[in-house]
């Protein structure tokens, strides 16, 4: 009998998790496990790969079964996974000899600074497409390399292997020190700072400036292909996708058009346009990566933006400011009022990201009157999600030189029919929800799919994609107006440029 | 007829000490009533799991709830009802291609309810227009959803009582009671549109600590799609409503995130 499901990790930032899913594209069983956030020293954030691997062989067994099937119903299983976090180990043990350094961790704050003096950002921008940053791979890896020189010399003389996290599962999935693949996608590769965006093949010149011996690098493959068969619970399965988090939502989304948009609202939140096989240079602070590369080479591009704070604001007002037991609840505090009374909230906490990549802008709250209530802040809070939101749209349309048509939404805070009626409002297109919100997961099954013929092609799992809500604009055009001019003016605060606004 | 059953006995023991102080440990409290301490645990476990008792992380005392300490136990929010129920409900019109919906009793004196309130609306696999109805008021009367709040709901009974005492046709008022009735025997509602709803829908109650029905969930479409032609609920489409049911349910009870 034909296997009838595909099994998707998702190597995420606090967890790791297996889910299953059908060929409807819907989730039949799961299972997850949370793993350690090791925090050594202020801005260092580290997790132990070892921990990581012993987790995701206890979730795929929890995950079959959930659903009780055996691993002969299984076609395939992929790897989607939190971006540009790397760890190092040995080639003959598999045992990891640095803790994984995680795409948050600062350390190397001023060393990307440094960077942008010397040699520049163009340097960087023309080869992979980026600018320096500390959460881009090579930056830390370099680092790493530099303070503990004894591992930059195992990685000359070949001991070493490196991988971003689905680099790390699939080399353990496939048998590990016995005859694992070691192999990194399109995707994730387009962020570690050390591949050429046009070649889709590592740099020789990133490779050579960050001192990064070849023979410790994983061979890159297409987001979408066989590369081997598992071993131990998914014995005798094809390994057939390993893809981003953010380029697996956008694939789960099914945006597979030029001009097509999605949005994942978490913490912070991430929108990615797909931009085709072109790719887009930015000049408005958006990130040019790859979206996905399939078997027979087809490949598309995308443009990136990302706000560090979206849910992470309401869970400031819950637990900083105590307004709120529960995050849903700022929804009901937000309809005790109309408007937000005047009142504008920038959430820079840690300065602002696309598409203004200030570090050193700060928070504000503006238009500040005893009128104000909690209700109104609330409302304003909401409205920063939708204005941020904004932001990043006005600036990847100019880019892209085309408006952006619609938005696909996704993510826990798409629950929240208040603030998905502001984004329609603010951005003046039609917002929509899928009824399969594990979008992440959801990709990497799709692509893995793809390549055993699981799925036929990418027309069949467009007619998987049902919306689940739509919310289209109700805003008149003087109100968006004039709530553009209070966020511009209140943004030009946080960046402390003095621009007040009049009226 | 039985006895006093011991547990409860037990339980409002414990329930009277941690009134009357601030917070008391499990060694405090299994001295005070000369119980074991594995008892005295066993039960604050419990009252813990229903939300009538907390326990402080930091000291591991046992606090009563804020639940009991009100006047009237706090229903949930309806917005983190929602976000909490959001995976089922999407599940379930993903697997039956009909729209769902999650609906509950406003929070007023029973006597003053005239609707439901549409906590949760998912769109069906239709590809015609269709809008978000999350905060619309319900039919009770005439809704599959409605009538399984009637029949369920704790206060279910006196706003039946209420509405009936408006009704001024004697005979919809019979059909209404009949049909209450009926939902309460069958444990599911059927309705078959008229009074500006389309087609047919069933309704399953959601229910929370001790069995208690907070919600309904339930699906719509044409008539073929969720009746048969007797006038009952499909098998099928029955079967994934009561198992979304039980997830909803289980997702409003879990401890908050």
């Amino acid at each position: 009998m034909a296997a009838r499901y595909v099994l998707s990790i998702d190597q995420g930032t606090t967890s790791t998790r297996a889910m299953i899913f059908d060929q409807h594209g819907r989730l039949a069983g799961m299972g997850q496990r949370e793993h350690r956030q090791i925090f050594p020293q202020p801005g260092w954030v580290e997790h132990d790969a070892a921990e990581i691997w012993h987790n995701t062989r206890h979730v795929i067994p929890e995950a079959l079964a959930d659903l009780g099937i055996s691993v002969a119903d299984v076609a395939a299983v992929g790897v989607a996974n939190q971006r540009e976090t790397f760890v190092l180990w040995e080639r003959t043990t598999g045992r990891p000899v640095c803790p994984a350094i995680v795409w948050q961790d600062t350390r190397t704050r001023s060393v990307a600074d440094h960077l942008l003096d010397d040699p520049g950002a163009d340097f960087f921008r023309q080869r992979a497409g980026i600018p320096p940053a500390s959460y881009f791979t090579a930056v830390r890896l370099s680092w790493l390399m530099d303070s503990r020189p004894e591992l930059r010399e195992r990685a000359h003389r070949g001991d070493l292997l490196l991988g971003t996290m689905e680099t790390w599962l699939i080399w353990n999935l496939t048998g590990g020190p016995d005859g694992g693949i070691h192999v990194t996608d399109v995707t994730n590769a387009s962020r570690t700072l050390l591949m050429n965006l046009e070649s889709l093949h590592w740099d020789s010149e990133l490779l050579e400036f960050f001192d990064v011996p070849r023979a410790i690098l994983p061979k890159i493959v297409p987001s979408s292909t066989i590369v081997g068969t598992a071993t131990g619970s998914l014995a005798g399965v094809p390994v057939a996708a390993a893809v981003g988090d953010q380029q697996s939502a956008l694939f789960g989304q099914t945006c597979f058009e030029a001009g097509e948009v999605k949005c994942t609202y978490g913490t912070g939140a991430f929108l990615l346009m797909n931009t085709g096989d072109e790719i887009v240079t930015s000049t408005h602070g958006m990130l040019p990566t790859v979206a996905y590369q399939l078997a027979d080479g087809t490949k598309a591009y995308a443009l990136e933006g990302s706000i560090a704070v979206a849910g992470g604001l309401v869970q400031w007002v819950r637990d900083g400011l105590g307004l709120i037991r529960s995050a849903p609840e700022i929804e009901t505090l937000a309809r005790t009022v109309d408007d937000s009374g005047g009142c504008v909230v920038v959430p820079a906490f840690t300065g602002l990201f696309s598409p203004y990549w200030s570090s050193g802008a700060r928070g504000v709250i503006s238009g500040l009157t005893s009128f104000v209530t909690a209700g109104h802040l609330a409302r304003a809070v909401l409205e920063s999600c939708a204005w941020q939101t904004n932001d990043v749209v006005e600036a990847m349309a100019a880019d892209a030189g085309v408006p952006l048509k619609s938005l696909r939404a996704d993510g826990g805070m798409t629950a929240n029919h208040l603030m998905m009626q502001m984004v329609a409002d603010v951005l003046d297109v039609s917002v929509v929800r899928p009824t399969m919100s594990e979008t992440v997961s959801l990709g990497a099954a799709y692509l893995a799919g793809l390549a055993v013929g699981y799925w036929s092609d990418i027309k069949v799992l467009r007619r998987n994609w049902h919306r689940a809500g739509q919310w289209d604009p109700q805003m008149s055009p003087q109100v968006r107006e004039s709530q553009r001019a209070a966020w511009r003016s209140a943004v030009g605060r946080t960046l402390g440029d003095g621009s007040v606004a009049a009226g | 007829m039985p006895g006093r059953v011991q547990s409860v006995e037990r339980a409002a023991a414990i329930l009277r000490l941690l009134a009357a102080g601030h917070g008391r440990v499990l060694g405090d409290l299994s001295g005070a009533l000369g119980l074991s301490k594995s008892t005295v645990h066993g039960i604050l476990r419990t009252l813990v799991e229903v939300g009538f008792v907390e326990q402080d992380p930091a000291s591991g005392a046992y606090l009563l709830a804020a639940e009991v300490l009100g006047d009237r136990s706090k229903p949930m929010d309806i917005n983190e009802m929602r976000s909490r129920a959001t995976n089922w409900v999407d599940g379930l019109a993903a697997r039956t291609r009909l729209a769902a919906r999650l609906v509950v009793l406003p929070e007023t004196e029973p006597t003053e309810i005239t609707s439901g309130l549409t906590a949760h609306h998912v769109f069906s696999a239709s590809p015609a227009p269709q809008r978000v109805e999350i905060g619309d008021e319900v039919d009770l009367a005439a809704t599959a959803e409605g009538k399984m709040l009637l029949a369920l709901s704790p206060i279910g009974g006196q706003v039946l009582d209420s509405l009936l005492r408006a009704e001024r046709s004697a005979k919809s008022g019979d059909r209404l009671r009949d049909d209450v009735t009926l939902t309460r025997s069958r444990g599911y509602a059927v309705d078959t549109g008229g009074s500006g709803t389309d087609g047919a829908g069933v309704a399953v109650p959601v229910r929370s600590h001790g069995g208690t029905v907070v919600a309904s969930l339930g699906v719509r479409g044409s008539t073929e799609q969720v009746l048969t032609p007797a006038r009952s609920a499909r098998k099928d489409v029955l079967r994934t409503l009561d198992e979304a049911a039980r997830g909803t349910s289980h997702a409003l009870m879990s401890k908050r995130w």
